[in-house]
């Protein structure tokens, strides 16, 4: 059976929270390329409509970023509480 | 196997995690921040016969662009601002002032009743400027959490001290 540590669940929260800023970093940088690619074409011609869907696809993970952070929240958080009410069963 | 010696030290390692996550956030949110806001005024939109509501009170009203994502100015020297049927234009300083934030003033009570209709240039963050405030705005609820998990980090240390304490030997 997997081991649950102590450690290893405090220590998550460093790596967790840097891949979430990269991946916004990433997305934000993403995203202001895309738009400066897609003013690049001519307003109204299929390449500057696909673009201009893609800049509002992407745009849309933004409104999934506190749903992501609750869920890390939640999985360091119960998996610190596992490792003291879990018993010796889990250790 | 647990000790007490083990259930404290267990502390400074959390507590230096805690830190460490506390300032990569932290660092994270002010670069992102700072890109988004690079984005600012950076795009210039065209507004043409916008319904203009009409002038009330203090006989002040702002343009619904004021409040877009990023915004910069308005180009007043674009702005025109006609009656609701689009026949007749208002003459600039005699019956209306504008600023460069989009606020209209009326100084005339000719019209001042009606609704109008107004066309104007703009700059703004363009389509990036909002999912990029909603991105800051999103890793920044990571901040509410801080309190559970810290609580969470000394329930566990409090908590394994007692287990080891009063646990019994089962547990040592």
């Amino acid at each position: 059976m997997r081991k649950i540590s102590k450690k290893g669940q405090v220590q998550s929260l460093a790596p967790a929270i840097l891949s979430l800023v990269f991946a916004a970093i990433v997305l934000v940088f993403g995203l202001v390329m895309t738009q400066e690619l897609r003013d690049t074409q001519t307003s109204g011609t299929e390449a500057y409509e696909a673009a201009n869907l893609t800049v509002e696809g992407l745009g849309t993970f933004a409104d999934f970023w506190e749903i992501i952070v609750l869920a890390i929240v939640i999985t360091v958080v119960i998996g610190l509480l596992l490792v003291v009410f879990g018993g010796g069963r889990r250790r | 196997m647990m000790n007490k010696k083990g259930q404290v030290q267990a502390l400074s390692p959390a507590i230096l995690a805690l830190v460490f996550a506390a300032i990569v956030l932290v660092m994270g949110l002010v670069i992102l921040q700072g890109v988004v806001d690079t984005r600012d005024a950076t795009q210039t939109a065209t507004v043409a016969n916008e319904t203009f509501p009409a002038f009330t009170g203090a006989g002040v009203q702002t343009l619904g662009s004021a409040s877009a994502c990023g915004f910069g100015t308005i180009d007043t020297s674009s702005f025109v601002l006609f009656n609701a049927t689009g026949d007749i234009e208002e003459a600039l300083t005699t019956d209306y002032t504008i600023t460069s934030a989009g606020v209209v003033t009326n100084t005339s009570a000719t019209y001042s009743i009606y609704t109008g209709l107004v066309s104007y240039t703009y700059t703004w963050g363009g389509d990036v400027c909002q999912p990029g405030e909603d991105t800051v705005a999103g890793l920044g609820t990571f901040a509410d959490f801080w309190e559970i998990i810290v609580l969470a980090v000394v329930i566990m240390i409090v908590i394994g001290l007692l287990l080891v304490v009063f646990g019994g030997n089962r547990r040592r």
